[in-house]
């Protein structure tokens, strides 16, 4: 007999759609394999909410992925219009809070005030928006902790490759620096600047064509989300620096003739995300690296980090963190928590 | 490998989904389907009449979409939900973004997959507006292609891993599934399309990897034709083919199919397909049960470096009576090819004309063939 346990998803941009169809489509794989069926009472997304105490079924999920944007209230019977995460939880408490919410660096909002609402009521987190941890690392494991409650967030940095995963996992390790391609975006412009010889704005309109870069890509461009992500990393190591303090250069400053003057020396310009552990410093940088290394091999819109320590060198290429990667790496945490929360 | 024998694949062709009512009909007709079968089908979309080649004029000239966008939005309002308004209102938006004209043949392959995501929204609220259950598949998700932007060819294997989970799990649960036809993307997620007709050679992939029971190529023609209607007004329906039949006609240009369209079916598995209307047309399977009406099939051609290559379809063509009776019956005609070849083990015989013989030789060679030579060829 499998095991229930109960999904709230806050969020439902193209990440929380994402896993909602994960979810519908995978649940008789999970149940065989993990004696576990996953249950989605409540989604919420910034116009109300959609929530349904027995669960959704499969074929519920599909229809809430394909209503259109900030429109889950309006489903049929579940809708409630205007409601808040303590207006779902009222309905229905989950065991497990999924946070999808959109990043933000200001303040880390609604994503804080979410995850912190979810710990105050002994719910188990897993969360894919960085904002929440980018600004209150501290405060959410401290509360998480002191409720015993269970907080994953793989599914923030480089989702589509386990890093966070590997991170937790060197102990022993005594590590040196990280330092890696962190931005698909950015890396995708720089990669067309490169092949094409074309310039920052051009080759910034066929991202934004191509939906890889958005309308507005200034945290792209300026650093913010590979901060983020840094800062993140930081944290997992157990060496914080703080968000607001990291170097971050702009990519937009790129010319053509720098890189072909890159190219000419057999190097590339990479967008690369640093943090050394004994200057305790992070920095999103510019830098020219020779074409035939790691980070300098790595075009498109791939990720890759480089984790030197005391030990050895790892080295991890994979894509960042599209919707069915994210929604992936968040399916994996929800299996992990409720195996670790048997009652 | 999976199978779902009792599948059908329906493709539905961009010249019967015109407007609201078009994709209602469609609906209903798909619904039928979903009645009578064990297993509801798997509906692979084209784009809405005009729609590509309006995108591509406005990928090649500028200009606006104000077309594209009136004739979605009228036919959402006549499938009469608010919500389908507003998605295709979200989608518009974001083609309009895209900077046009271009030549860059990555973006003008991101635009031309908007023709068919508008139409594959318009048909899936169509249906549930029939309470048929169904959802959405992203092809560009599934799909997996090489990096040909323009004529993209799939990569049956990548696909197969992709699809074959999530279109058998919706199945198995009683819904009916639509995907885009003529849209795919590369490894690392660039769209691509499969050329013009591409729609038939997704649903033909989908059938061969799935094991489908058989193909529904839907259109707004009674069926493959024995010449092109535009030179031969006496042209029939071909009530029966092979396969190698039908991929030598797609090879040779003949109109409406694909000529990746069989691939699919001689390399991974052979299902039957049926081209036409709702209710039958041309039946194109593995081998017939009995000699159809003449050897000689059809007569299509295809031009290339200012020369048309005009073919006689038909298995057995290759015979020597046959082969002489037809050099007889062109002797006698009049017409004076070129040249002519045939390749063995496969069922044409082309005669090489000038590009401004088309039109005669078809004519002619219909006629002489296919009409007069009857019962003997």
């Amino acid at each position: 007999m499998a095991r229930i346990v109960s999904v709230v998803i806050a969020g439902f941009g193209s990440v929380g759609r994402s896993l909602a169809r994960l979810i519908a489509l995978k649940s008789s794989r999970i149940e065989e394999r993990y004696g576990l069926r996953i249950c989605v009472i409540g989604i919420l997304d910034s116009k109300g909410a959609a929530v349904n105490t027995s669960g959704f079924s499969p074929y519920d999920l599909l229809r809430l992925s394909e209503t259109p944007r900030s429109a889950v209230s309006s489903y049929s019977p579940c809708g409630m219009p205007g409601a808040s995460l303590s207006d779902v939880y009222e309905r229905a408490t989950p065991d497990i809070h999924v946070e999808v919410t959109p990043s933000d660096y200001q303040n880390g909002e609604p994503g804080v005030s979410h995850i912190l609402y979810a710990i105050n009521n002994r719910v188990n987190v897993v969360s894919a928006s960085k904002g929440p941890f980018t600004l209150r690392y501290k405060e959410i494991i401290e509360a998480a902790s002191r409720r015993g409650v269970a907080l994953k967030f793989k599914a923030t940095v480089m989702a589509g490759t386990p890093l966070i995963d590997v991170l937790s996992g060197l102990k022993g390790y005594e590590i040196y620096y990280v330092e890696g391609i962190l931005n698909a975006t950015t890396n995708f412009i720089l990669s067309e600047m490169q092949e094409r010889l074309t310039s920052y704005e051009d080759a910034l309109k066929r991202a934004q064509a191509l939906g890889i870069a958005e309308t507005d890509p200034t945290m792209d461009v300026k650093g913010l989300d590979a901060a983020a992500k840094l800062t993140i990393i930081s944290n997992v190591i157990g060496c914080p620096v703080e968000f607001h303090q990291i170097e971050r250069d702009d990519v937009s400053r790129i010319t053509v003739s720098d890189i072909y003057s890159a190219l000419r020396a057999g190097r590339a310009i990479k967008y690369i995300a640093r943090l050394d552990l004994e200057d305790r410093r992070g920095s999103v940088k510019l830098r020219e690296v020779p074409r035939s290394s790691v980070l300098g091999s790595t075009n498109g819109t791939l990720n890759a980090v480089r984790i030197v320590s005391d030990v050895n060198e790892i080295v991890m290429v994979g894509s960042g963190g599209g919707g069915m990667e994210t929604a992936h790496a968040l399916l994996d945490d929800i299996i992990t928590v409720a195996g670790e929360n048997r009652p | 490998m999976t199978t779902l024998n009792g599948c059908t694949v329906v493709k539905l062709g961009g010249s019967i989904l015109k407007d609201g009512p078009s994709y209602l009909h469609a609906a209903a007709e798909i619904r039928k389907i979903t009645e009578q079968a064990p297993i509801p089908p798997i509906v692979v979309v084209s784009a809405m009449k005009g729609v590509t080649d309006e995108l591509l004029r406005v990928c090649e000239r500028g200009g606006t979409l104000d077309a594209i966008e009136h004739k979605h939005l009228e036919a959402a309002r006549y499938i009469g939900d608010a919500k389908l308004e507003r998605l295709l209102i979200e989608h518009i938006a974001r083609l309009k973004s895209i900077p046009m004209p271009t030549r860059d043949p990555i973006v003008r392959d991101a635009v031309l997959s908007f023709g068919e995501l508008l139409s594959k929204l318009l048909l899936t609220e169509a249906l549930r507006a029939m309470d048929v259950r169904v959802t959405s598949i992203d092809a560009r998700e599934v799909i997996k292609t090489d990096c040909v932007h323009g004529g993209a060819s799939i990569d049956y294997r990548a696909t197969y891993v992709r699809l074959a989970g999530v279109a058998s799990k919706l199945v198995i649960e009683g819904i009916t599934p639509t995907i885009e036809g003529f849209v795919g993307s590369t490894r690392y997620g660039a769209v691509t399309t499969l050329g013009r007709g591409g729609s038939d050679y997704t649903a033909t992939t989908i059938a061969a990897l799935l094991g489908a029971g058989r193909v529904h190529l839907v259109t707004d023609v009674p069926g493959i034709m024995s010449a092109d209607p535009k030179y031969v007004s006496s042209a029939r329906i071909v009530r029966e083919m092979q396969l190698d039949e039908a991929a030598e006609a797609a090879f040779y240009g003949c109109k409406g199919l694909h000529p990746r369209t069989f691939h699919p079916l001689r390399v991974i598995r052979k299902v039957k397909v049926v081209v036409g209307g709702w209710r039958g047309g041309t039946e194109i399977s593995e081998g017939s049960m009995f000699r159809a009406r003449g050897g000689i099939k059809l007569v299509t051609f295809r031009a290339r470096s200012g020369l048309a290559h005009v073919a006689l379809i038909g298995g057995g063509v290759a015979e020597c009576g046959l082969m002489a009776k037809i050099l007889d019956l062109i002797d006698a005609s009049g017409l004076h090819p070129r040249g002519f070849y045939m390749v063995e083990g496969r069922p044409s015989m082309v005669f090489l004309f000038g590009e401004d013989e088309v039109p005669a030789a078809i004519h002619v060679l219909h006629k002489v063939v296919l009409e007069v030579g009857g019962d003997n060829v």
